[in-house]
């Protein structure tokens, strides 16, 4: 009798359950899920001083009882560290005047806390959290191929911001470098951010994959339409849910860097090296001052294990691995084991923070003269070809039409020297604006770099009728 | 009754001065046209990783009655074989005698006894020194391949500067524009005055531009001329210097009657840079004799002040420096090859280029040591290494490579050693890069 009511408890749960379908699914997470509202600066690398701003809407889940609320790091598109590759975003902005829609109509503001650009996550915090009850994610999640999932986001503007849910299944599971769960992907929402539960409703994870154009190369480029949404799942995130990155401007906590430009080791190579077995990253490339450097890694090395752990790099992708174990390492000092001249030796690193990028370098304005100039940081060394351990300022923005842009001053040419001084930091460039806003000079002499020659440029100032302009308006 | 003459007298000399100008520009036509060449060389390029063959079209003018013939460096370079139809339609065959890429200018010498020709008609150069703007002008030669076309129009600028781009030089020289119309194929005709003289060599035109082409002005074309004749190339001595005009100098500095050329960019190791000259300097005197140049127009005078002088030559400055006056002497360089030599590894699939002085400046290496890769073959053995066109090769199993003739010294060794692999060093922009050329046998 104790058996059958037993069957009868299960099948019950289980009805249930068959019956529950997407509504009562949805209900249980509906008041987690959330509109950020947000203002993302318009950037213009022609006004010194920015005044445009759009409106932009991205979904987002409340994770903690403390109102923390988890989105797309799409929301501030700014690159914070040097990764090598020259970003126009570097000049983004943080978002501002954010507001969070919840799902019973309710509009309350919020804060930007941070973001992680490796994972593409960013946070943001309710100011007064009102007893919001965060989503639970399951630790756990057992997809396998064919796996049916739901996936929920928010429907734009035209279809009034309601929930869009729709089932998928896991199309491709890939497992190498790192194991990725793919679905077919073709709906138009709101933004690219989601919730996705599994098929008992519980959230699993999210989906966060922006389109990305394909890389441009001479080839017929493969267009990113259709491409699968790859599910990130709840343990790729979970540390930064208990712990979230917090901006800080220049003291922005950043990952762990080497230093190295690096390809992969494959087994043809290993075949000229006379060394069958032998698995690592090569190493073509030392920055100068890098921790590399500084540990006296030469181009050439073959690293072969980090603490004992075995690094391989037989493709390009491999070396998306090393990456991200350099940039996770906990400690700074890391043994790694090195192949040169026939010889497997250890070597000690000190791993340095990674070098900022342009978005977080100071940068000083002169609205009279018009530009803003921009202490240099490894990304413009790197897209201007200047020697790595080069100090120095760079024309980051010109006022259109201004008194530099007439002279001929351009966005990205490397200022050396003002009215024959030389400008080597943004202290010694303040000096100069200021001198010159005192002795309100004709002419100002700029000494610039640009591609691979120097040249003067000299700036018609215009300070008396600017005095004019400036006592009327008062 | 005289006034009636005098009526007859004007009404007949205005009749005659208008068929007088109709005449004028056929007779002009008729001095030049039969020395107007239209050609089509063969041209080796190297693409793909090997070397190719491509047929281009141009214009040139017949300058002496042995047949030699000028027209654009752009029409005659890497010509393999030169053919040219004269006004004659008589197709000969012609050999390059020399080439100037500094001003876009080559000459060609017809090889008229293969041909069975004796001699044959030439145009006259005029003085372009003596061009005024709004005088009647007309362009010679094949646009677009139509060849023996002939348009007309006045001079519109006597005096136009270009700053240099790319391949795309003229430190030498401003232009004569025209509003003939010029379009691709009318490079290296010439541009004719009223009296059938050539005053220019027509060589650029502007894309989306309409009826602004620009030419050569004759008295260029001469030295040139007269240089290649004599050494088969423009020997020009080199100090490493980019000169600025000073007008607005003049005003930052507050001293209105100030002379002299500002230095903008010294290059590094050059002659300039060993004696001391700066950016910021102002030069006053070059050898004694005043120099000033006001306006970006003034510049190629300065720069023609320097090359033209023979190679290894003293050259005393006088510079007004944040020191104070000095002067400052030096030896002249012969100037670097605009281009270098190309060569073709058939067996890694690439193509590999000298590196010129204008290499190192335009990809701001820190040496002119290795060769440029120029072009690669896909599919090929260096594509599968993922070399790139632009990287600089440095060394080859750890074997430094000097320039293009120790590597190709090298290269003969290693094509022959087919089974060995082989490990290319190579850099681009700060970065490097290993590439595996494999063996054959593995």
């Amino acid at each position: 009798m104790k058996r059958l009511t037993l069957y009868i408890f299960i099948s019950i749960v289980f009805i249930q359950n068959v019956w529950a379908g997407w509504d009562s699914k949805v209900k249980k997470i509906q008041d987690k899920i959330v509109i950020i509202e947000y203002f993302e600066q318009i950037i213009s690398f022609e006004a010194i001083v920015e005044k445009e701003r759009a409106k932009k809407q991205i979904t987002g889940i409340v994770v903690n009882d403390s109102g923390l609320i988890m989105t797309s790091s799409s929301i501030f598109k700014a690159n914070l560290e040097f990764n090598s590759v020259f970003s126009m975003f570097g000049q983004a902005e943080k978002p501002t005047d954010i507001r969070v829609k919840l799902h019973n109509g309710n509009s309350l503001p919020a804060e930007f806390i941070g973001k992680d650009d490796d994972k593409e996550l960013a946070f943001i915090r309710l100011n007064k959290p009102e007893g919001i009850k965060p989503l639970k994610f399951k630790d756990k999640s057992n997809l396998k191929l064919g796996s049916e999932v739901l996936i929920i986001q928010h429907l734009p503007e035209d279809f009034n911001y309601e929930f869009i849910v729709y089932p998928r299944r896991i199309n491709s599971i890939i497992s190498k470098p790192q194991k990725k769960y793919l679905c077919e992907n073709n709906i138009k929402a709101l933004s690219h951010f989601g919730l996705v539960l599994n098929e008992d409703g519980d959230a699993v994870g999210i989906i966060n994959s922006e389109k990305r154009m394909p890389e441009i190369s001479f080839d017929v480029p493969e267009l990113a339409f259709n491409q699968p949404v790859e599910i990130v799942l709840y343990d790729m995130f979970s540390e930064l849910v208990d712990d979230p990155p917090v901006f800080k401007e220049k003291d922005t906590a950043r990952k762990k860097w080497l230093g190295i430009y690096m390809q992969p080791f494959d087994r043809k190579m290993a075949a000229y090296y006379k060394n069958d077995d032998l698995k690592g990253v090569l190493v073509n490339t030392i920055i100068t001052d890098s921790p590399a450097e500084n540990a006296g890694l030469l181009a050439g090395d073959i690293i072969t294990a980090i603490d004992n752990v075995e690094v391989a790099a037989e493709k390009d992708s491999d070396l998306e691995e090393f990456r991200k174990l350099i940039r996770e390492q906990k400690d700074s000092n890391v043994i790694f084991k090195v192949f040169r001249d026939t010889k497997l030796f250890d070597v000690k690193v000190e791993l340095g923070a990674t070098p900022i990028s342009q978005y977080l370098a100071d940068e000083v304005s002169n609205e009279t003269l018009g530009l803003s100039v921009k202490e240099l940081t490894q990304d413009i060394i790197l897209a201007k070809q200047l020697d790595w351990e080069m100090e120095g300022v760079w024309v980051s923005k010109v006022e259109r039409a201004g008194w530099v842009d007439v002279a001929g001053l351009s966005v990205g040419d490397l200022v050396l020297q003002i009215n024959d001084k030389s400008v080597s930091n943004l202290d010694s460039v303040n000096e100069c604006f200021q001198k010159i806003e005192n002795e309100k000079p004709d002419y100002v002499s700029f000494f610039i770099k640009r591609d691979s020659g120097t040249q003067y440029l000299f700036v018609k100032t215009n300070f008396d009728e600017k005095m004019e302009l400036d006592s009327n308006t008062n | 009754m005289y006034k009636t003459i005098i009526i007859i007298v004007i009404l007949i000399s205005n009749l005659l001065a208008q068929k007088t100008f109709d005449q004028k520009i056929l007779e002009a036509r008729e001095k030049v046209f039969p020395a107007l060449v239209h050609i089509q060389p063969i041209k080796e390029v190297f693409t793909s990783g090997e070397k190719r063959h491509v047929q281009v079209t141009g214009s040139g003018v017949i300058i002496s009655k042995e047949g030699l013939v000028v027209t654009n460096n752009h029409v005659a370079e890497q010509a393999r074989f030169v053919n040219c139809t004269l006004s004659s339609k008589h197709e000969v065959e012609a050999e390059v005698v020399g080439l100037d890429p500094w001003t876009d200018l080559a000459v060609l010498k017809l090889d008229l006894e293969k041909a069975g020709l004796k001699k044959v008609p030439y145009a006259e150069f005029g003085d372009s020194d003596k061009l005024e703007v709004g005088r009647i002008v007309m362009a010679l030669g094949s646009p677009l391949g139509l060849s023996r076309s002939l348009s007309l129009g006045v001079i519109s600028s006597i005096e136009r500067y270009f700053d240099d781009v790319g391949e795309m030089v003229s430190p030498f020289n401003l232009w004569i524009q025209t509003d003939a119309a010029i379009n691709p194929g009318n490079s290296g005709g010439p541009l004719i005055d009223l009296n059938g003289k050539i005053i220019g060599i027509n060589a650029r035109a502007m894309i989306f531009g309409e009826n602004l082409g620009f030419a050569i002005p004759s008295n260029t074309v001469k030295y040139v001329i007269e240089q290649i004749k004599k050494y088969g190339e423009v020997e020009r001595s080199y100090i490493g210097v980019d000169w600025q005009e000073i007008k607005e100098y003049r005003l930052y500095k507050n001293q209105p009657d100030l002379e002299g050329v500002l230095i903008a960019s010294v290059e590094p190791n050059s002659p300039a840079e060993k004696a001391g000259l700066k950016p910021g300097d102002l030069i006053t005197k070059i050898n004694q004799k005043k120099v000033s140049a006001l306006y970006k127009e003034e510049l190629p005078k300065i720069r023609l002040l320097i090359s033209n002088l023979p190679i290894d030559s003293k050259i005393t400055f006088e510079a007004l420096t944040k020191d104070g006056n000095k002067e400052i002497t030096l030896v002249t360089q012969k100037q670097g090859k605009f281009s270098g030599n190309e060569f073709v590894c058939d067996e890694w699939g690439l193509s590999v280029k000298e590196i010129t002085p204008r290499i190192v400046k335009n990809f701001q290496l820190d040496s002119d040591k290795g060769v440029l890769i120029s072009s690669l073959r896909r599919g090929g053995k260096a594509d599968e290494a993922r070399v790139r066109r632009g990287y600089v090769l440095v060394s080859v199993n750890g074997q430094e490579i000097q320039d293009l003739e120790d590597f190709k010294e090298k290269y003969k060794t290693y094509s022959e050693e087919k089974n060995e692999s082989y490990l290319l060093f190579l850099q681009f922009a700060k970065r490097n890069w290993f590439a595996l050329i494999e063996g054959d046998s593995k």
